[in-house]
C-alpha cells in the first residue's frame, strides 16, 4: 500500500467525478482548489452545476479560489453513517471569503473546551488538501486564527 | 383552494413500530389504502384517483394504474413520485386536481415494512460533495441547528426540552411506537448519547415501520358521507433547493416555511395564532423550534424561549405532535407524512388519543433534507 495514502481509504465512500465535476477533482490533486466563477455576476458558488444558478444565461467558468474563509457551521459527528470515518469528526460548512460554501471536514483542532464544535463558529479557516486515493484528494480545513 | 371546494373525509393509520415482524410493505399499504376508503363511507369503486405506494408482489412496483385493476375500475388521476404520494405535498396535489375538476375523489398514502435496518438514515442517493464527509440526514440538520444556536443563544436544554415534551405525548400514547417509554426529563435528553452535536440520541426521531393513507373529496360528496368532513382551506409549498446536494445554510434555510404559512393561511382566513393543534415533521428537537419562528408563533431567536413556556405540549398555548410526533410514535419513511395528517385529522374530529379539547384549526406541516422543502396545509373542522 501506498504509505502517501490514507489508510481508511478502503473504506470510505469516495466521490466518483462526472464531465462536470472531473476539473475540480483535477486541480485538487495539484493541491488548487478550484470554484465555479460567474463572471457576468461576480459569483462563485458550489458544488457546480451545468448553468449558473439563478443566471442560466450567464455562463461561468473555474476559478482558483484562495482557499481562506470562516466557519459558518460545525457539527461533532458522533455516529459515521458507514464504514471508513473515525468518529468523532468534525463536518462543517466553511463559507470562502469569495462567497461559495463548501462541506469539509475541520481537521487538527487543538485541544480544548470548543463545546462538540459549538464554540468553533465564525473563525477563520483555511484549505488543506488530503491525499485519499490517486484520483481523489479532499480539501479539508483547519483554523487559520 | 379555490376551485371546488375540497374535504378530507377518511385516514387510515396501521399499527406503527421499530419492526413490525411478519409484516410486508405491499400488504401494510394495502390495509391503510382500503382501510382510509372504509372510514370515509367508501367503496374502491368510488374513488377515481390514486396516489399511492405499490411496494408489490403484484401488479408493477410503484405504477399507479396497479391501483386500477385492485380498485376494478379506470382511474381519472394518478400521480407517481415518492413525494407525491405522501402527506401535505400528496394532498395539495390532490386538492388541486380536485378542485380543477380533472377527478373526484383520491386516495394517498403508503408504507413500509420488512427492511428495517439499524444504519442511519441517509440522503436516499450517492451525494458527490457529501457522502465522503460521513454527511447524512442528522447532521445535516444538526449543521442548521448549531448556527441557530450561535447566533441567538438558543440552549441544548431547550432543544431537550421539546424531544421530551413530544417523547413523553409518545409515551403515554398506546398507539405509537414508543409507547411505554420514558418519561423523559431535559437531563434525560442532555445525557443520551451525542448522534452530531448538538443533537443526542433523544433529540432525534426514531425510524420504523408502518403505514398511513387519507382520502379527499369535494365538500359537495362529504356532506353525504357519515364522518365529520375536514376542509382543506389553505396549502403551499416552500422549496429551496435539492435535497442533500450541498449543506442546508440556516442564513438559506431559517425561515423555510414562512412563504407557504404567508399563503396557506391567507387563503383560509386564519392567522397562526388562531390554529388549535400543530402537526409538525420533527425530524430533531431543534426543527420545532425553527418552525415556531418561521410560522410566526414568535420572532427569529425566539422559539427556544417560546418552548419553556410549555407553549408546544398538549396543554400549552400552541399544542405540537400531540400523538408523540416522528421523535416517539413513528417516523415510517416518507409516509411518516401522512401520518402527521392522520393525526390532524383526528384531532379536528376529535378522536385522537391526546385530544386538545374541541380543536377546530390544525395547521400540518411536512419537510425535509435539512430541511429544504417545506409543504404545508390548513385544515377545518368543517360546519
Amino acid at each position: 500500500m501506498n504509505p502517501a495514502l490514507d489508510t481508511l481509504a478502503p473504506t470510505r465512500p469516495l466521490p466518483v467525478p462526472s464531465e462536470l465535476t472531473e476539473p475540480f477533482w483535477a486541480a485538487a490533486r495539484e493541491e488548487r482548489l478550484l470554484i465555479p466563477f460567474c463572471p457576468a455576476r461576480d459569483l462563485w458558488f458550489f458544488p457546480p452545476e451545468l448553468r449558473t444558478p439563478g443566471f442560466p444565461d450567464d455562463p461561468w467558468e473555474w476559478r482558483e479560489a484562495s482557499g481562506r474563509g470562516t466557519l459558518y457551521s460545525c457539527t461533532e459527528v458522533h455516529r459515521a453513517p458507514g464504514p471508513g470515518l473515525v468518529t468523532p469528526y468534525l463536518l462543517s460548512i466553511v463559507l470562502l471569503e469569495e462567497g461559495a460554501s463548501l462541506l469539509t471536514h475541520l481537521v487538527d483542532v487543538p485541544d480544548g473546551d470548543h463545546g462538540n464544535g459549538a464554540r468553533l463558529l465564525d473563525r477563520a479557516v483555511r484549505v488543506r488538501f488530503r491525499r485519499v486515493s490517486p484520483e481523489i484528494t479532499l480539501p479539508e480545513f483547519v483554523l487559520a486564527d | 383552494v379555490h376551485g371546488r371546494e375540497v374535504a378530507l373525509v377518511g385516514t387510515f393509520a396501521s399499527t406503527v413500530g421499530l419492526k413490525l415482524p411478519g409484516r410486508s410493505s405491499q400488504e401494510l399499504v394495502q390495509e391503510a389504502v382500503f382501510g382510509a376508503i372504509a372510514d370515509a363511507g367508501l367503496t374502491p369503486a368510488d374513488v377515481d384517483g390514486v396516489q399511492a405506494d405499490w411496494p408489490g408482489p403484484g401488479g408493477a412496483v410503484e405504477d399507479a394504474g396497479s391501483w386500477a385493476r385492485a380498485f376494478g375500475r379506470p382511474l381519472n388521476w394518478v400521480m407517481d413520485g415518492m413525494l407525491a404520494r405522501a402527506g401535505v405535498r400528496g394532498l395539495l396535489h390532490g386538492a388541486a386536481a380536485i378542485a380543477a375538476g380533472l377527478c373526484d375523489t383520491v386516495v394517498i398514502g403508503g408504507g413500509q415494512a420488512g427492511f428495517f435496518a439499524a444504519a442511519p438514515v441517509s440522503g436516499g442517493q450517492a451525494f458527490e460533495f457529501g457522502d465522503v464527509w460521513g454527511a447524512y440526514v442528522m447532521p445535516h440538520f444538526a449543521l442548521v441547528a448549531q448556527r441557530h444556536m450561535h447566533e441567538f443563544g438558543t440552549t441544548p436544554e431547550q432543544l431537550a426540552l421539546v424531544a421530551a415534551t413530544i417523547r413523553n405525548a409518545a409515551g403515554t400514547n398506546p398507539e405509537a411506537a414508543m409507547f411505554g417509554r420514558g418519561p423523559y426529563t431535559i437531563d434525560d435528553v442532555l445525557q443520551s448519547r451525542l448522534v452530531a452535536s448538538p443533537l443526542h440520541l433523544l433529540d432525534c426521531c426514531i425510524r420504523g415501520e408502518g403505514a398511513a393513507a387519507m382520502v379527499l373529496t369535494t365538500m359537495e360528496r362529504a356532506r353525504d358521507l357519515p364522518g365529520v368532513p375536514v376542509q382543506v382551506c389553505g396549502g403551499g409549498m416552500d422549496v429551496v433547493a435539492a435535497g442533500y446536494a450541498a449543506p442546508a445554510l440556516y442564513r438559506e434555510v431559517g425561515d423555510l416555511g414562512r412563504r407557504s404559512a404567508v399563503r396557506a393561511l391567507a387563503a383560509a382566513d386564519a392567522t397562526v395564532q388562531e390554529v388549535d393543534v400543530f402537526s409538525l415533521y420533527d425530524p430533531t428537537s431543534f426543527e420545532v423550534i425553527r418552525q415556531l419562528e418561521a410560522l410566526g408563533l414568535c420572532a427569529e431567536g425566539e422559539g427556544g424561549p417560546l418552548v419553556e413556556t410549555g407553549a408546544i405540549g398538549v396543554g400549552g398555548a400552541h399544542p405540537v405532535n400531540p400523538d408523540g410526533g416522528c421523535l416517539g410514535h413513528s417516523w415510517i419513511g416518507t409516509q411518516q407524512m401522512t401520518i402527521r395528517v392522520v393525526e390532524a385529522v383526528r384531532q379536528l374530529r376529535g378522536s385522537a388519543v391526546h385530544q386538545i379539547p374541541d380543536a377546530e384549526l390544525a395547521l400540518v406541516a411536512n419537510a425535509g433534507s435539512g430541511a429544504k422543502h417545506y409543504e404545508m396545509c390548513v385544515l377545518r373542522r368543517a360546519a
